[in-house]
């Protein structure tokens, strides 16, 4: 084990993977802090450019875009009133309140200390159940893992959307798209229409872009170019002085329920679909249920910030749980950071954990590495990052169109990949207009070929019987979980997600 | 329009499209017979997978019969505008000039003209960027990230 955290350190301690994470930080804070542009968005277009970095640089990159994003978007959600990520809607609540009371600064640095503490918090846990959890399901075998992919396919499909239909229809979807190209266990063309492009089946890269990206920029024009200019209006001015800052006091007062939300972040984050904006929901109305002050909470208190900011950031590094030792993608984040795994050519899964533990350690030590990052990054740049809140779209748009496109082409070189942008695109635009959930499609697109497989691999094992599923005790616990969660998740739809809203 | 009467469209084209492809499947995947080692064909998930999404589209369209359906004062619209008509008009002309013009060229003209039409009328700023970005984007993939960008039929710059 020693060996491995060493040869893990090996890798980590690169120049490259230092400059990478840096970068995949500065950016994240860049891009969360400009409204409509989430840190999915980034990660998705960042992508392809880790294509020919090593695999802790590539991953590192795209871990710190996730983590400086996540924390940014609270930055114009305090200046601006308005969340520069989903996930900081309830940040609103009290930090632009405290904003508008002349504590702009100091709530910035509640704020940054509260998404350190609970990402920190978040990847410590994400490294310490990691191993065990992976050494568990090194015990599984075709059976189980189709039916842990098909209880994470309902739940997401069932949670991330306001619809349980509309989730499973979307995750069907996602289904059949992935089996366009070879078929995983023969090799026959399925559904290429004798195109040579389609034979590789649909590149996830080119999908994923058009989908979290494209859409993205559709969706902003809606409004039409008027809602493309500098949003300079109800901005507040920040005074940077040294007396307007956060004291250890400040934090040491909000430390408390710091930590109780960012538990909040970690059970949230560690079961699949539901996501940092219901996360932060949760532990900012628990906060103000335990709080002794709850009258404050909305009108501009530290607690109710602090409980916000630590509820979404301590989703950052659970949501990797399911990821990195089942390969099953949480939300959508992970879902393009499976992405980059695989063009690293890693599988993520229990088998990662015994064949490359070196490099999961070097993963774990360049998640950490990140989260410092971000609190220094996030402590100095608040001057530039407060520039960058009303940033002119009219710029950003253009440029990022033509990132998604270049990354697209680059993914394959090929032209036929920007079809597949254009068309993810405006798949990507219908579905949200319409109310469908994105991640299940693209969660379902990813982890297809995985059900597919495991699905028929079963059917091998059982000579076609389908009780093979029910007759294996973790799979029989996975399928009744799954029948429990569909009546749980039609029982209570709505109405609780309501309740938390309030 | 009213959300249960989109809700209701979209299920119906689902269906269609699952008919659709449930036709075409022995047309688009080869019939092999089952041979018990390699266990169901090939065609057997994409065939329970259209069952799935024919079974649930229908579920959508019976949801959108119900009382709880009608009685949501929702609305749906693609809102389709000027803007979106013209930039699908711009990503058209990019995709059949890339390989013409090349990513260089191509791109300055791009940049160039969302820039004014989101709006941008700072001048030399908007010249400076339309060939700063792409010139840095060319550099970053072709020189850092080893992508091959087309270079077009131009080869002068």
């Amino acid at each position: 084990m020693l060996s491995e955290i060493l040869t893990g350190f090996q890798y980590f301690i690169q120049l490259d993977v230092l400059i990478a994470i840096s970068i995949g930080v500065l950016g994240g804070l860049f891009v969360g802090a400009i409204p409509g542009l989430t840190a999915t968005m980034a990660v998705a277009i960042l992508l392809p450019v880790t294509f020919g970095m090593s695999p802790i640089a590539g991953l590192g990159l795209l871990i710190g875009v996730y983590k400086g994003g996540i924390h940014a978007g609270s930055i114009t959600a305090i200046l601006i009133h308005t969340p520069g990520t989903p996930a900081a809607a309830a940040t609103v609540l009290d930090g632009y309140p405290l904003a508008k009371q002349g504590k702009a600064l100091k709530a910035l640095d509640i704020d940054l200390y509260s998404s350190f503490t609970a990402s920190l918090i978040s990847s410590l846990v994400l490294i310490t159940v990691a191993f065990p959890i992976a050494s568990i399901a090194l015990r599984f075998s075709a059976p189980e893992y189709f039916s842990i992919t098909f209880f994470a396919l309902t739940i997401i499909g069932g949670v991330s959307g306001n619809s349980l239909l509309k989730g499973l229809i979307s995750g069907t979807i996602g289904l059949l798209l992935s089996v366009i190209g070879l078929d995983p266990m023969i090799g026959v063309p399925r559904f290429t229409f004798g195109s040579i492009a389609l034979t590789r089946g649909i590149s996830f890269i080119p999908l994923l872009i058009g989908m979290y990206a494209f859409s993205e920029i559709l969706i902003q024009l809606r409004e039409g170019r008027k809602n493309l200019a500098t949003q300079e209006e109800g901005k507040i001015e920040l005074k940077i002085t040294k007396s307007e800052r956060a004291t250890f006091k400040d934090f040491l007062d909000v430390l408390p329920t710091i930590i109780r939300s960012a538990f909040y972040g970690v059970g949230i984050g560690s079961l699949p679909g539901i996501g940092p904006a219901i996360a932060s929901f949760l532990a900012y109305s628990q906060a103000r249920k335990r709080s002794k002050n709850p009258e404050k909470y909305g009108n501009g208190s530290f607690e109710g910030l602090a409980a916000a900011e630590a509820g979404n950031n301590g989703v950052t590094g659970a949501t990797l749980i399911p990821l990195l030792t089942l390969g099953i993608p949480g939300d959508t984040v992970t879902a393009v950071i499976l992405g980059g795994l695989l063009i690293q050519g890693l599988r993520p899964g229990a088998r990662l954990f015994r064949d490359n533990a070196d490099m999961v350690y070097g993963l774990f030590m360049a998640i950490i590495l990140a989260v410092i990052l971000m609190l220094i990054f996030g402590y100095f740049l608040i001057p530039i990052l407060n520039k960058v809140v009303t940033m002119s779209k009219s710029i950003l748009f253009p440029s990022i169109l033509l990132l998604c496109m270049v990354g697209s082409y680059g993914s394959a070189q090929s032209s036929f990949e920007l079809l597949v942008l254009f068309g993810g695109g405006i798949l990507g635009y219908i579905m949200r207009v319409y109310e469908f959930p994105l991640a299940p499609i693209n969660i379902a697109f990813l982890i297809g070929p995985m059900v597919e497989e495991n699905f028929r691999r079963s059917l091998v094992f059982s000579d076609g019987s389908p009780l093979i599923f029910v007759t294996r005790p973790i799979s029989l616990f996975f399928v009744v979980l799954t029948f429990l969660s569909i009546y749980y998740i039609i029982r209570n739809k709505g109405a609780k997600q309501e309740e938390l809203l309030d | 329009m009213k959300a249960y009467l989109v809700e209701r469209y979209i299920g119906i084209f689902l269906c269609i499209m699952a008919i659709l492809i449930y036709i075409n499947i022995p047309s688009q995947i080869a019939h092999i017979p089952r041979v018990r080692t390699l266990g169901e064909r090939p065609s057997f998930f994409p065939t329970v997978t259209v069952f799935l999404l024919f079974f649930l589209s229908i579920l959508l369209i019976i949801y959108t019969f119900t009382g709880a359906a009608k009685g949501k004062n929702k609305y749906y619209s693609l809102n389709i505008n000027y803007e979106m008509i013209v930039l699908a008009i711009v990503l058209t002309l990019y995709y059949t000039l890339f390989f013409r013009l090349g990513f260089f060229l191509n791109s300055v003209w791009f940049l160039f003209f969302l820039m004014y039409f989101f709006g941008y009328r700072k001048w030399p700023v908007l010249i400076a960027l339309s060939l700063l970005i792409p010139y840095g984007i060319q550099y970053f993939f072709m020189e850092i990230a080893n992508f091959y960008l087309p270079k077009g039929k131009f080869l002068w710059w």
